[in-house]
């Protein structure tokens, strides 16, 4: 059967054009947990692919940010718990921390968008503005431990509006969007093993949802489609960490994230309705699932010297071969490849005299090589970071910013994203 | 005497029809013969003088279904059994014909995404499960990968499944539209019931044994799939086309009069009516085509939705076919028989006046290419009105008993066919064999 839409109103999709696309919504940590979000190429129209890139290692304060989100070997805020508990150590007695965050990024190709019904001549834009990191650090009988929760993942893609208007009425509409969010809460513990050796711990507990709705509707006569698949989330994964001071001005830092399964309840709800006759047809189905995060470990270095320099790199491996995951209990394969991350930045700290008050002024430059997972096509971002730090007695404030050119998809996607952090130290 | 008799019959069966119409959800008789198999019997009588006279002369009258192509059916008790066995008239048991069949318990039917419609997975898993249970009856035949590397599938019924026999093929195809859902349940289901019911069913076992059924359910795999993952109402395959449009219309992509104008079929990838680059340029319709090119077809059901309607050739055409009657009655008695079972009415008639102009479609080129009639079965509901690409899932089980009923008939009327073809051929054989010898007498 074909036409079935054009029996009662022309024209159908193909002369559909793209109304409004909603870009940006404010998202706050604890009380309103809904954003908006992005991802990449391929893999970007596949509801569990992340905002900004699949690799995702703990989560991204301002300062980490700012030097190519290097966050294993450096010990400047407390968010280090998600990265390398063992850095918990290298901390003053309390600490805490307050991250915000905006990230922009484009997408090609999502959902009915560019794969479906709906195009668009350019890559569609999202933003999220969150509050979206806070915890803090203290130290008690020769242990350091710390607390937090971040969000670590975003799901969501541009809401997306179309009409087709007819002598000034609505005929047919549709509305999709994808929302998405995982919160991880975090508990790390970490100790001193001797005058070089630091060890750490951190349990994640993760929670979050992901829902998908497409929302179709012929107003004048009166028939609604809505196609809803949603799915709250589950994971309880551990990180280990290890710091080793080879000597005052050279570090090394080592990470594994064992590989860890993310739970899913996932719901699908299909409904049609036709007021005129009264039909009402629903198709639900639910059903228990898991995406298989990779294991990952990550290989850091810092060398200072003269006090005011400091070069740092890391190299992250992502085991994304073994990556899996059931959709409604059938085992999906993405099929994708090994990458390595890689990282390198370099600091300048500083200190400023203003009013009698002395400033502590840090400025950071980095690049990151982060190729994508998918193997067709091989896809990487390329980034370029910057950070400015300024502390003031026990406070400090971060500020980071990275911008992202991602190359091989032939889509040129772009991703940026800038935070602040406001630490204490006491 | 005959012609009172005649009366008198008609009037009965009208009781019985108002009745039927009028209570048709109470007149549930294929759910009571299912719960009851060894009771009531389903028989056809070939509707004349003498055996009017014959069925007005039973103690109670008999239940009346309908009438059609000549032949009476009706719903026989066992002491109504009894009766047209001792009255010496010829009757056909048509209860396989109308029987409801369950599908399997066994079916996964779980989770998907999709409720108890199946997904790709869903059917593979079905489809092996299947062939492995029955290995003397069914195999699967892989026909090739669609664009995303999905299988397409095949299942073979037949006695001797591993050999060709030369009997006639026939071939029901699901789902060359992604957003047809129900399209590939109702020749999946057929497939399970004739394999399921081949030992207790004297008549499914004759179709099995003299027939070789070739069901593809699910031409359009990636489609579907999109369908369900991304976006309900996709309907072509998921070919990138070179604007960065998705999807290529596999039911304007045959090989018959393929894009003989703009309106039967679309030369814009955006169109949901885009026939593609070339005939057969999609690997799903190869894998149709290649199936359809090594065996001797002599029917074929393409299920559809939605609209209640049984299409025939042609479609690139308002002329009718040389074969229009034939279609027609087929087409008709299709229709009948599906009404009879759950009272629901199939329109039917030729595809481009009951519808719209079609190109390239799965019905033209079969017709077109071999002669053979060829049905485009869209299935219900009749309207958008009525859920358009959506069927509830407690319709799926009336839908498939209903069209059941026309598949089998189908299949019954090809055997048919194939038999007496082949009789007048050997007639003809027998015929020529003694010219040709006295051809050689004379040259000697
Ligand atoms: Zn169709």
């Amino acid at each position: 059967m074909f036409l079935s839409l054009n029996r009662i109103e022309k024209p159908f999709l193909e002369e559909v054009k793209m109304l409004r696309v909603k870009v940006s919504i404010f998202f706050c940590l604890v009380l309103f947990p809904c954003l908006c979000g992005a991802q990449l190429i391929i893999g970007q129209y596949e509801e569990e692919a992340p905002l900004k890139s699949w690799n995702i290692s703990g989560f991204i304060p301002a300062s980490s940010l700012g030097r190519a989100e290097i966050m294993t070997i450096i010990a400047d805020t407390p968010a280090i718990a998600f990265n390398n508990p063992s850095l918990l150590t290298h901390l003053t007695p309390f600490s805490f921390y307050l991250n915000g965050s905006i990230t922009r990024a484009s997408l090609f190709r999502f959902g009915p968008v560019n794969t479906g019904v709906l195009k668009s001549n350019q890559n569609i834009w999202v933003k999220v503005t969150a509050f979206d990191g806070a915890g803090l650090a203290f130290k008690a009988k020769g242990w350091s431990f710390g607390v937090g929760v971040a969000i670590t993942e975003y799901y969501d893609r541009p809401s997306v509006t179309a009409e087709s208007v007819s002598a000034g009425k609505t005929i047919y509409k549709i509305n999709f969007y994808q929302r998405g969010f995982l919160r991880t809460y975090n508990l790390a513990m970490a100790r001193k093993l001797g005058k070089i050796l630091a060890f750490g711990l951190t349990l994640n507990n993760s929670k979050g949802n992901v829902e998908r709705k497409t929302e179709e509707s012929w107003p004048l006569n009166r028939i609604f489609i809505d196609d809803e698949k949603r799915a709250s989330l589950k994971d309880l994964y551990v990180r280990f960490g290890l710091t080793a001071e080879i000597k005052d001005s050279l570090k090394m830092g080592l990470v594994l994230e064992p590989a860890h399964k993310l739970k899913k309840r996932s719901h699908s709800s299909l409904r049609y309705s036709a007021e005129t006759t009264g039909t009402l047809i629903s198709i639900e189905d639910e059903a228990d699932d898991f995406i298989q995060k990779p294991w990952q470990v990550s290989l850091a270095g810092s060398y200072s010297f003269d006090r005011s320099w400091l070069f740092c790199g890391e190299a992250t491996f992502f085991n994304w071969s073994k990556y899996k995951l059931t959709w409604f209990s059938e085992e999906i394969n993405r099929n994708f490849r090994n990458i390595i991350r890689l990282a390198l930045a370099v600091e300048n700290r500083n200190t400023l005299i203003i009013f009698r008050q002395t400033f502590f002024l840090t400025t950071r430059l980095g690049i990151q090589i982060d190729p994508q997972p998918m193997k067709i096509p091989h896809s990487t971002f390329y980034s370029l970071s910057s950070g400015l730090s300024l502390g003031w007695k026990w406070f400090r404030l971060d500020f980071g910013t990275s911008w992202g050119q991602e190359k091989g998809s032939g889509s040129s996607l772009q991703t940026f994203r800038s935070a602040l952090t406001l630490n204490g130290f006491f | 005497m005959k012609e009172m008799a005649e009366k008198k019959l008609k009037f009965s069966f009208l009781l019985n029809f108002i009745f039927f119409l009028g209570a048709s959800s109470v007149y549930a008789f294929p759910l009571s013969l299912h719960s009851n198999p060894e009771e009531i019997e389903i028989v056809s009588i070939e509707k004349n003088p003498i055996s009017l006279a014959i069925l007005t002369s039973t103690p109670e009258p008999l239940d009346f279904i309908m009438e059609t192509e000549s032949r009476i059916y009706l719903v026989a008790k066992p002491q109504d059994l009894n009766f047209l066995l001792s009255s010496g008239l010829i009757f056909r048991l048509e209860t396989p014909f109308f029987a409801p069949a369950r599908p399997s318990k066994e079916m996964s039917l779980t989770s998907g995404g999709n409720g108890i419609y199946h997904s790709y997975n869903e059917l593979i898993a079905d489809l092996k499960k299947l062939a492995e249970k029955f290995p003397s009856l069914c195999r699967l035949e892989d026909l090739g990968r669609s664009l995303e590397g999905r299988q397409i599938l095949a299942l073979k019924i037949s006695d001797n499944v591993n050999l060709n026999e030369p009997e006639p093929g026939f071939l029901f195809l699901g789902c060359h539209h992604a957003r047809e859902w129900i399209s590939v349940e109702v020749p999946l289901y057929l497939g399970l019931y004739l394999v399921e019911n081949y030992a207790l069913n004297p008549r499914v076992q004759n179709l099995v044994n003299e027939a070789q059924i070739w069901i593809i359910p699910l031409v359009n795999p990636d489609g579907l799939e999109y369908s369900i993952k991304f976006y309900r109402y996709w309907r072509k395959n998921r070919r990138l086309n070179s604007d960065g449009s998705f999807g290529v219309d596999l039911n304007r992509n045959y090989g018959f009069n393929w894009g003989i104008d703009n309106r039967g079929s679309s030369p814009n990838p955006a169109s949901e009516t885009y026939r593609g680059m070339a005939p057969f340029s999609e690997p799903e319709t190869r894998a149709v085509r290649d199936l359809f090119s090594n065996y001797q077809f002599q029917a074929l059901i393409s299920y559809h939705s939605y609209s209640q309607i049984i299409l025939f050739p042609w479609g690139f055409t308002v002329t009718p076919a040389d074969k229009y009657q034939l279609l027609f009655n087929l087409a008709k008695r299709m229709s009948d028989l599906m009404a009879s079972v759950h009272g629901r009415r199939y329109d039917f008639g030729q595809a481009s006046t009951m519808l719209y102009l079609t190109n390239g479609d799965t019905t033209d080129w079969a017709y077109g290419t071999r002669g053979i009639p060829a049905f485009t079965i869209e299935l219900p509901p009749v309207d958008i009105f009525h859920g358009g690409f959506f069927n509830s899932e407690r319709d799926i089980q009336p839908i498939f008993e209903e069209n059941l009923a026309a598949a089998l008939d189908l299949i019954q009327w090809g055997i048919d066919n194939y038999k007496f073809a082949e009789s007048e051929t050997k007639r003809k054989e027998k015929n020529l064999i003694p010219l040709i010898i006295q051809r050689e007498r004379k040259i000697k």
